[in-house]
């Protein structure tokens, strides 16, 4: 299960992309996912770097990489739903 | 409602008939593939009977080109040149361009001869098909029914000019589905090169009522072949892995609520893509070919030239896709025709020999079919937009095909002696698409879907036959 902060955080994210809150499965789904980009990029920082400084906006330095990087990943998902990208 | 069709799920499969990893060397793109990946296997009863051919490559000579300066030699037509267009063949027809014009006969602009055991006339312009003359099948008496371009190819690609109809690639890959787990079973590349190239809509390769996995993936053909198929800086392939697995379960599991046909299509597609992001560069990588090989088609790696498009589609072929679309889009030569033939020709006609030679070599032309034409032909009249050219004709023109099931170094049906109308043994373009369909293994008359309460076949419900004088 996540803890509290970071489940508030999905559900913010997700009512935002989807106009509704996730069900339990679909917050184990996407809170996996987060565990493994923040595992993944734990071990290389300089890859959550990378992804955060794509685009034209910079990443703001008072953000911890790892983090943002990790919850890039989620967000990357959640907007490539179909749920999301269509009306249904 | 209904799956529109049914995946076979790799773990279900494998349980199912209690085959080994090992002993299924025929599901190896299934093993290699990752967790849950499907792939379609065809309509259930297809093919209706043993297939001739796998996979089929169709060169589109974009534009139309001239007949009359290809394969269809009129020596009348020399013998009129400059007179007035008999009232008799042009009384009443359709006409593009040249409506409310004088009309006169416009002789060859370069010479026929006879290449080859089988004898078949070819031009001067295509030195490297006089090469193949023993090799492909020219039939000489197609029609259409579509004298401008976009409806024309519409008709040529869907057997209708009404838009929104699956193309015949489309067709194809839902009825016998893809032999390559990791790329598209319907890839289209074109070229440019000639006289003012015509647009082609991505619509020509539209999927229309069939499922949109089964639409033609444009690749570019030169730059990216395909865009963004890298991943993001800072993400490998298995964190890409990782998102897209996760993106696959929150859509299968709101596919289970909504059971919406886009949303498996959406499914495969990104899993298509995943597997695309590793097989597409390693595609249009072309540092394993020979110097000699690339000498032989004439191309320069990324130049985007319908020689390197041969060249990559021949590879597309070998990794298993099912129909590759070359559009070479030069061919509309209303005027300057012989500079054009000139240019299109210079730009086409080695490479072709050099994908036919090449399929010949590697043993895949014996069970792939290779279509040479375009939209229609064009005019045994003169029409002059800068020097001697010719306007579209849809009621005589050539086109060829050659490989598994046809019979080589045949010459099939005549035009009369201007090269107006096909008078012999006349090949509509849905005789074509029968025939094609004939020699993948499918009845064209029982392969339909149903759309709008309607049986919707690629042949539709005029008449339709297979060519059976050019089947070997």
């Amino acid at each position: 299960m996540l803890v509290k902060e970071k489940r508030e955080r999905l559900d913010h994210i997700f009512i935002i992309a989807l106009n509704r809150s996730p069900s339990e499965e679909e917050r184990k789904e996407l809170g996996e996912l987060f565990t493994y980009a923040k595992s993944d990029f734990q071990k290389n920082p300089d890859s959550a770097k990378a992804l955060i400084n794509v685009g034209l906006s910079l990443a703001p330095e008072n953000l911890d990489a790892v983090e943002l990087a990790s919850w890039t990943t989620v967000t990357r998902a959640i907007l490539n739903l179909s749920e999301t990208t269509t009306r249904n | 409602m209904t799956p529109i069709y049914n995946y076979i799920n790799r773990r279900t499969f494998l349980s199912n008939t209690g085959l080994s990893f090992g002993s299924a060397a025929l599901l190896s793109q299934l093993v290699q593939a990752q967790e849950g990946v499907s792939t379609y296997p065809g309509l259930s009863g297809l093919p209706h009977h043993k297939p001739k051919i796998k996979r089929v490559v169709f060169l589109c000579m974009a534009g139309g080109p001239s007949h009359l300066e290809t394969f269809d030699f009129k020596p009348q037509l020399n013998k009129l040149n400059g007179q007035p267009m008999p009232d008799s063949f042009t009384n009443g027809q359709p006409i593009a361009q040249l409506q409310g014009q004088k009309l006169k006969v416009q002789g060859h602009l370069t010479r026929f001869q006879k290449h080859g055991k089988s004898g078949q006339f070819i031009s001067d312009y295509m030195p490297y098909h006089a090469k193949m003359a023993d090799d492909i099948s020219v039939i000489r008496s197609m029609v259409t029914e579509q004298i401008n371009h976009d409806p024309a190819h519409t008709f040529m690609n869907t057997g209708t000019a009404i838009s929104g109809r699956p193309s015949m690639g489309s067709w194809i890959n839902y009825g016998l589905g893809s032999e390559s787990s990791d790329l598209p079973g319907f890839v289209v590349l074109t070229s440019v090169g000639g006289r003012n190239p015509q647009p082609i809509a991505s619509r020509q390769w539209g999927s229309g009522f069939l499922p949109s996995e089964f639409q033609g993936v444009e690749f570019n053909s030169s730059g990216d072949p395909v865009h963004y198929v890298s991943n993001p800086a800072g993400v490998d392939r298995n964190h890409q892995n990782a998102l897209i697995r996760t993106i696959r379960r929150l859509d299968s599991q709101r596919n289970k609520l909504v059971d919406n046909p886009e949303i498996a299509t959406r499914i495969s597609a990104y899993e298509m893509a995943f597997r695309m992001q590793a097989s597409v560069p390693e595609l249009t990588d072309l540092s394993s070919e020979s110097q000699k090989t690339l000498d032989m088609y004439g191309a320069k790696p990324g130049d985007g030239s319908f020689a390197s498009n041969c060249l990559l589609a021949r590879r597309l072929l070998e990794k298993g896709t099912r129909f590759v679309q070359l559009y070479h889009r030069g061919w509309d030569h209303h005027g300057d025709l012989d500079k054009y033939m000139k240019i299109c020709c210079g730009l086409t006609d080695k490479p072709t020999f050099a994908l036919l030679t090449d399929l010949k070599q590697r043993g895949l032309l014996e069970d792939t079919l290779v279509v040479w034409g375009g939209e229609f032909g064009r005019t045994p009249m003169f029409q002059g937009k800068g020097g001697a050219g010719r306007d579209h004709h849809i009621k005589g023109f050539s086109m060829w095909m050659a490989g598994g099931g046809i019979k080589p170094g045949l010459s099939h049906g005549e035009t009369d002696e201007l090269g107006y109308n096909a008078v012999k043994d006349v090949v509509h373009v849905r005789d074509f698409h029968a025939t094609l369909l004939h020699l993948l293994g499918i009845n064209h008359h029982r392969f339909s879907k149903k759309f709008q309460g309607l049986d919707m076949r690629l042949t539709g419900v005029e008449p339709a036959k297979v060519i059976k004088e050019i089947l070997a």
